[in-house]
């Protein structure tokens, strides 16, 4: 008898996995492969990629991760319980399919990417992930919890307020930080003490600076640096070692400092400086970033909650207590953001202005994901102010589909090419 | 312009009891004069130039309460200013009586010496009035040279007064009940020991003691001018019984009371006592509506009652004045001051400290009590029903 | 590194800390070296404080002048009240409200007394916004009667009993000169109804200055007639707190570690001259501040400190410490 050569089925866990596997490594050697001059501290960044999406490599094995839904969702809490926060905001199309059978077809393609990959369960992070904090944000996701918790999942509602203004929002969103600290605390079995807190947000106060650090190289023309590499570093953010994070980002700033001291270049001679702002880019999904710096643009600044929004705002501790260390973090969170959820958006278009002059910029992209009604909503304001200001933006309406991408693109180089002649006419 | 001559004329002729003293009075004898002075520290003046200009008034009487403006015998005016120079004061007759007039240009203190002679039954009756004013403007500040809180010295002075100061004290210090005072007297310049020195509050309190080998006499003031409302004044404060009378709340009728007051009612003809009145109403504030205008004006502790201090001394010096022949000086001399109420037998630091605390606890409970409320997990709304 | 970055990396809780040590001895103490910085001090060095002060508070000449008789203070003699104004004027307009956050001793034991909450490990506690608003008033009320209440007695419809009566409520009258030993203002004074109800409201307050202090960041600076009396002549001032509202981001980051709560610190983003009543100038909002020139202290228009974000950094501990 000849021994039969033994045949592994695989399963559909396996094929998802495969299938995810399939599209990270495109995008990745898109984003790698497709650009000259990538910067050597960026090939961390590639390669962490590549292991995570591609060769199946959990980050952080013994350590308990938490999965947080949104930016709200105070990190250096969740740290300071012993735990990881990772983020399971989705950018994959092929998760997006499968978890569109719990939305309506006119839903966020983030959202329905997230449920896919929680009901996939190929989890990329981490092989045993329970608890995801979700907090109450835009309806999409607040309804996802129910069907997280449907999936099996241990979903813990944080409650965010809808008005970010008013001293009552203010004190109840301090109310659900406070509660979420001691929750978090049983929850990992280690509590969350004044040493530790003060520690982690050191820490993630540490990973902000360096953020801020090779943010501020952006200012620079010439350009040193492309905004598909800043959105690969903060969307490294979601699931990195923090520690191992700031040192890599760190890194790569020193090379950029370099860069600018040489004068280099990372784009064209002429390339417009765009303002990327709206619904998240989330890797993979970098589609429109793509498009817009192989259109010869290039992203100088972003608005968004998956980059400039994640890491841009600190928090600042008058007494280095429990007490005030959590309320110091809770307002990190609520006052700055910028997220479209709340009832004004007065501050974003103030943001998306000073990020305009103060990058020097050429004019705005703003991406709505269709079904991102907030974002799809805000966008009337957003463009009206920016017309007051003389400011050109470019809204798009997208989803992670592959399709219309023809038409995008040739949206998006249109752009681009009224912002080159906008540029000389103004010389 | 014979009144003031004719004063003169009687005041010299007659004779004086043993005990009258001869001092000078800051108080006008017409009211209507205070119309055009300002409270200083150093008592009412005139302001003539941003200066400050002290007039003092001669008064003589047995005691604060019995007494009357005086006029001068002799011109025998001296004035020692606060750098120790001697000067006699201007004269003149202001408010109905003669007065001396003087500038207080500097900080501290001028010192106004008059004296009369006259031989009674073989002795020289030496009666002087001494006056010690101070000059102090806060708005000098107070960087002064704290030499000038000193008494000044005029080494002529047939028989001096001289109050010794308190214990750090400075331009703002008032004497209080229950101060310990001491008074140097000091004949021909040198210490007089065994002298009469006889103390007498405006109430009509009197101690008298004798100075000891280094001519100091010290006297504990005594507590009788309690500070009191206005409404406990009635209760609190003596009204002197022959005090109702007087009245005397319109200058004009102290002017008539005056004529008829030639002639007093234990029939003494005396000049200075027909003004009695007048003077009792300006020095005395322990009368009712004294007191109420003094305490609606100046407040409780603020309120001041005046001493008088009278002292005596004797020498067989033997010789002849004006031609007659004395073989004993009697000395005396008076100056008046005044005092305030102690200020600790109205305060109290228990109940403040009680109070304190009430301050204390009751943020102390009531944040207490709040952050407890507040730990639990809700707070219903509070509709109101009105 | 320029000195304007040095400037900026400044920890001010030590700098202030040691600079408040040094004005609180200077002022509680000075008077013992016989330094007089004269009677128009726009802050509470304690007239009370006889022997150690080393100038006296303004108030408190001011309420003595302003009692004078009407007569004597609607004449020429009144000058003298503009006279003494003058120069308060003239110290407030150099430091502005830095009188309060750097100089002022209650403002300083204030300090001292927040640092001993911190030794329990005890929160503070703060008012919501409704309570602000009511009690934001107060200092007002207090200042009518710092200007008022002489007025009245000048006019003779009140008895000097009240005489100086903001200094009899004052907390600054019991508590500075007990620095020097001198307890003799805690006490209740019966002499007259006026005095009765000043010394025991006095006491009162200087109870609920002792505990409020310990529970809330600079208590009694939201209460201050100073505070508002400064706040009048506060534009002139050449010592500006100023806001670059494109910078900000409304983090909120310098509204919490506001001592006074003051909220338009951070929402406020059109304001330049962002000075509000309530503040003592303590810059550590500029501290707190992670944004790159969005809050700065202007001298004479030129910029002294300002929030940078390697400040930020450098204060908060976040720096790398390799």
């Amino acid at each position: 008898m000849s021994a039969i050569p033994e045949h592994e089925i695989e399963s559909g866990v396996q094929r998802h996995a495969r299938h995810q596997g399939m599209e990270a490594g495109g995008v990745l050697d898109q984003v790698e492969r497709g650009f000259a001059g990538n910067p050597k501290a960026m090939q961390y960044f590639y390669d962490l990629f590549r292991d995570v999406y591609c060769e199946g490599v959990k980050p952080h094995p013994d350590k308990q991760t938490i999965g947080t839904m949104c930016v709200q969702i105070p990190d250096e809490i969740i740290h300071a319980a012993g735990g990881v926060p990772v983020r399971m905001c989705n950018g994959f199309y092929t998760d997006e399919e499968l978890g569109s059978e719990f939305m309506p077809a006119k839903s966020c393609s983030l959202v329905k990417a997230s449920l896919g990959m929680l009901k996939s369960q190929t989890n990329p992070y981490s092989a045993g992930i329970q608890t995801i904090v979700n907090p109450t944000t835009c309806d999409q996701k607040k309804k996802a919890a129910g069907m997280m918790r449907e999936m099996g999942y241990d979903v813990y509602d944080m409650e965010l307020p809808p008005v970010k203004e008013s001293e009552e929002g203010r004190e109840y969103w301090r109310r659900s930080v406070r509660k979420f600290t001691q929750h978090i605390g049983k929850l990992t079995g280690k509590k969350v003490t004044r040493r530790n807190l003060k520690q982690t947000i050191q820490q993630v106060g540490r990973a902000q600076l360096a953020y801020h650090r090779l943010n501020e190289l952006r200012k620079h023309t010439p350009i040193p640096i492309l905004g598909k590499d800043i959105f690969m570093v903060t969307n490294a953010y979601f699931f990195d070692d923090l520690a191992r994070w700031t040192r890599a980002t760190e890194a790569l700033c020193a090379e950029i400092e370099a860069r600018v001291a040489q004068g280099y270049n990372a784009a064209g001679r002429r390339s417009p400086r765009i303002v990327f702002t709206g619904s998240p880019p989330v890797f993979p999904n970098l589609k429109l970033p793509l498009m817009i710096e192989q259109a010869d643009g290039v992203i100088v600044a972003d608005e968004t909650c998956s980059s400039n929004r994640l890491l841009n705002d600190m928090v600042s501790v008058d007494e280095w207590f429990m007490y005030d260390m959590v309320d110091a973090v809770a307002d990190r969170y609520l006052k700055s953001c910028t997220c479209p959820i709340f009832t004004m958006n007065d501050d974003r278009i103030r943001r998306l202005i000073e990020l305009y002059r103060t990058f020097n910029a050429d004019g705005i992209i703003y991406q709505a994901f269709a079904g991102c009604s907030v974002y799809e909503m805000e966008q009337r304001s957003v463009a009206k102010a920016m017309e007051k200001e003389g400011i050109p933006m470019l809204y798009i309406e997208t989803d992670y589909s592959p399709s219309h991408a023809g038409q995008l693109s040739t949206r998006v180089e249109a752009f681009i090419e009224s912002l080159k002649s906008r540029r000389r006419q103004m010389l | 312009m014979l009144k003031p001559i004719a004063k003169i004329l009687l005041c010299a002729a007659l004779p004086l009891t043993a005990e009258a003293a001869l001092w000078f009075s800051d108080q006008p004898p017409d009211k209507r004069l205070m119309k055009d002075m300002k409270r200083s520290h150093g008592g009412h003046v005139f302001m003539e130039n941003e200066v400050y200009v002290k007039q003092l008034w001669l008064r003589k009487g047995e005691s604060l309460m019995e007494s009357a403006y005086a006029e001068p015998a002799r011109t025998d005016f001296k004035l020692v200013d606060t750098k120790q120079v001697l000067s006699v004061p201007d004269t003149l007759e202001s408010g109905g009586h003669s007065a001396i007039r003087f500038k207080m240009p500097d900080e501290g203190y001028y010192n106004a010496y008059y004296s009369e002679r006259s031989v009674e039954n073989g002795v020289l009756k030496v009666d002087a009035a001494k006056a010690e004013i101070l000059k102090h403007n806060c708005r000098l500040g107070h960087n002064y040279d704290r030499a000038l809180v000193n008494p000044n010295r005029w080494r002529d002075a047939p028989l001096d007064i001289v109050r010794l100061r308190l214990p750090d004290e400075d331009f703002h210090t008032r004497i209080r009940s229950g101060n310990l005072l001491k008074f140097l007297v000091l004949h021909q310049g040198r210490p007089a020991a065994g002298a009469k020195v006889r103390l007498e509050t405006q109430k009509g309190w009197i101690n008298v003691t004798r100075t000891d080998a280094e001519g100091v006499a010290s006297f504990q003031v005594i507590q009788d001018n309690f500070p009191v409302e206005e409404d406990e004044a009635e209760r609190f404060v003596a009204k002197p019984a022959e005090k109702e009378a007087a009245g005397a709340e319109k200058p004009a009728d102290k002017r008539a009371g005056k004529k008829d007051g030639l002639q007093t009612e234990d029939g003494e003809p005396s000049k200075w006592q027909a003004n009695k009145e007048a003077g009792e109403h300006a020095e005395h504030k322990g009368d009712h509506s004294e007191h109420k205008e003094a305490a609606s004006r100046w407040g409780g502790d603020r309120r001041e009652d005046h001493f008088l201090v009278r002292v005596d001394y004797q020498t067989d010096e033997a010789g002849s004045y004006q031609g007659q022949a004395y073989d004993k000086i009697h000395y005396s001399a008076a100056m008046t001051g005044s005092y305030a109420p102690n200020v600790q037998v109205s305060q109290s630091k228990s109940l403040g400290l009680i109070y304190a605390s009430a301050g204390f606890l009751t943020v102390g409970v009531g944040a207490t009590a709040y952050r407890r409320r507040r730990i639990k997990p809700f707070k219903e709304v509070d509709f109101d029903e009105r | 590194m320029n000195v304007k970055a040095t400037i900026d990396r400044i920890d001010v809780r030590r700098f202030r800390f040691w600079f408040q040590l040094f004005a609180f001895a200077f002022l509680v103490y000075g008077g013992w070296l016989a330094v007089d910085l004269g009677n128009s001090l726009p802050t509470f060095a304690c007239g009370y404080n006889r022997k150690g002060t080393a100038g006296v508070c303004y108030l408190l000449p001011l309420q003595h002048q302003l009692a004078q008789p009407w007569s004597q203070l609607f004449s020429k003699e009144g000058l003298a009240v503009l006279g003494g104004f003058a120069l308060f004027l003239l110290w407030f307009l150099v430091l502005n409200k830095a009188w309060c956050g750097f100089i002022c001793p209650l403002g300083t034991l204030q300090d001292w007394i927040t640092g001993l909450r911190k030794r329990f490990g005890l929160r503070y506690s703060s008012y919501s916004d409704e309570q602000f608003a009511k009690l934001t008033w107060i200092k007002y009320g207090l200042l009518l009667v710092v200007i008022f209440v002489p007025l009245l007695i000048g006019g003779h419809f009140l008895t000097h009993d009240w005489g100086t009566a903001y200094c009899q409520l004052c907390p600054a009258r019991m508590i500075i000169p007990l620095f020097n030993g001198d307890f003799s203002q805690w006490k209740i004074d019966f002499s007259s109804t006026g005095r009765m109800v000043l010394t025991a409201l006095g006491m009162f307050i200087a109870g609920l200055f002792l505990a409020g202090s310990f529970l809330k960041k600079r208590f009694f600076c939201f209460f201050c007639p100073m505070s508002a009396f400064h706040y009048i002549f506060a534009k002139l001032s050449l010592f500006k707190l100023k806001k670059e509202g494109s910078k900000c981001t409304v983090c909120g980051d310098c509204y919490r570690v506001c001592d006074l709560q003051i909220k338009p610190i951070a929402d406020d983003v059109i304001s330049q001259d962002i000075l509000k009543d309530d503040c003592i100038l303590c810059m550590k909002c500029v501290a707190a501040c992670p944004e790159q020139g969005a809050l700065r202290v202007d001298i004479l228009g030129k910029t002294v400190f300002e929030s940078t974000k390697d400040g930020f950094a450098k204060r908060m501990g976040m720096e790398d410490k390799q």
